[in-house]
């Protein structure tokens, strides 16, 4: 059976997780592509999950992973079920404000900044016992929701030659953003601590995060909530 | 009903006039063809046909990419690791 956006499928790889419910759009699950971006599913509610209508199970934190690990489906969920999971990444990723013209930053969250922040580039590797990591990844998730689920969805830059197109936009520094695979990390895994070395440039402004909004936007086929 | 269907239709001639290569029409294409088609289609089914093809397109050179998904197998090791420490 072919891998198809909003089929749900059997994922216990990650602990706490019973599923993985498929959200980056049918042309790449249709290439020959090796992985793909949908959402974790749980059988308990928690911070930036959301019940999928008519079931006893969450949706939670956007994840890419390799195709070859879904091997069970579950369930194909229709343009109803999957609408409330789509409208929470158009909040969660600042969609609709950043489509704007001329595009609107999400609202700051008041207090302490203890988590990743929107827009800021940062790497990410574990604390400890693996090389230093030289991958850029853009936080596309909104202030709210990483102080929330401490952690942030980001995007990876890559300067990959000779590639572009929807899914892949093209950054001012002339980086494109890998918009296709948009991932959750855990704050343990991100260097956003002051002392923590950062990229340079250490932060994409409005105008970058409208292209990779319009990147995360046909990635995850969201054109019809925009 | 009749102002619905004027506006409907002053939407489809605009978008004949202004989108007709983004809409994957020849640039040559009579208009009146344009409009025929645009109005049997509809210009967002048209819209969402040439977003598939510029996807399939344009995948084929990013889909069997080694780099991303050592990634890919690295941030879900990370994950998995990260969860159960």
């Amino acid at each position: 059976m072919a891998i198809r956006r909003g089929i749900l499928y059997e994922f216990t790889i990650v602990p706490g997780a019973s599923g993985f419910l498929v959200l980056t759009n049918d042309q790449w699950t249709a290439a020959r592509s090796l992985d793909v971006s949908g959402a974790l599913v749980y059988k308990d509610p928690g911070a930036g999950r959301l019940r999928i209508p008519d079931t006893d199970a969450f949706a939670g934190e956007l994840l890419q992973i390799p195709k070859d690990r879904l091997v069970t489906p579950l369930a194909q969920l229709d343009a109803d079920h999957l609408l409330p999971i789509e409208e929470s990444l158009c909040d969660l990723l600042a969609l609709r404000e950043l489509h704007r013209s001329p595009p609107k930053q999400p609202a700051s969250v008041p207090g302490a900044i203890d988590y990743p922040q929107w827009s800021q580039i940062y790497y990410a590797s574990p604390p400890e016992g693996e090389p230093p990591q030289n991958k850029r990844r853009i936080v596309v998730s909104v202030d709210g929701y990483n102080k929330a689920t401490r952690g942030a969805v980001c995007v990876r830059t890559t300067t990959s030659p000779n590639r572009e197109g929807p899914g892949f936009p093209v950054l001012a520094d002339g980086t494109k953003a890998v918009c296709i695979l948009p991932t959750f990390f855990s704050e343990r895994l991100i260097r956003f601590k002051p002392r923590d070395g950062r990229p340079v440039p250490s932060q994409l402004f409005a105008a970058d995060m409208a292209l990779v909004a319009e990147g995360l936007v046909d990635a995850l086929d969201l054109h019809h909530l925009i | 009903m009749a102002g619905r269907q004027v506006r409907i239709a002053e939407e489809v001639v605009t978008a004949a006039s202004t989108e007709r290569a983004s809409l994957g029409f020849a640039s040559d294409a009579p208009i009146g063809v344009v409009v025929a088609e645009l109005a049997r289609d509809g210009i967002e089914y048209r819209r969402m046909q040439q977003r598939e093809r510029a996807r399939a397109a344009a995948y084929a050179s990013w889909a069997e990419n080694d780099e991303l998904h050592e990634d890919v197998l690295q941030t879900l090791q990370w994950t998995i690791e990260a969860r159960t420490a």
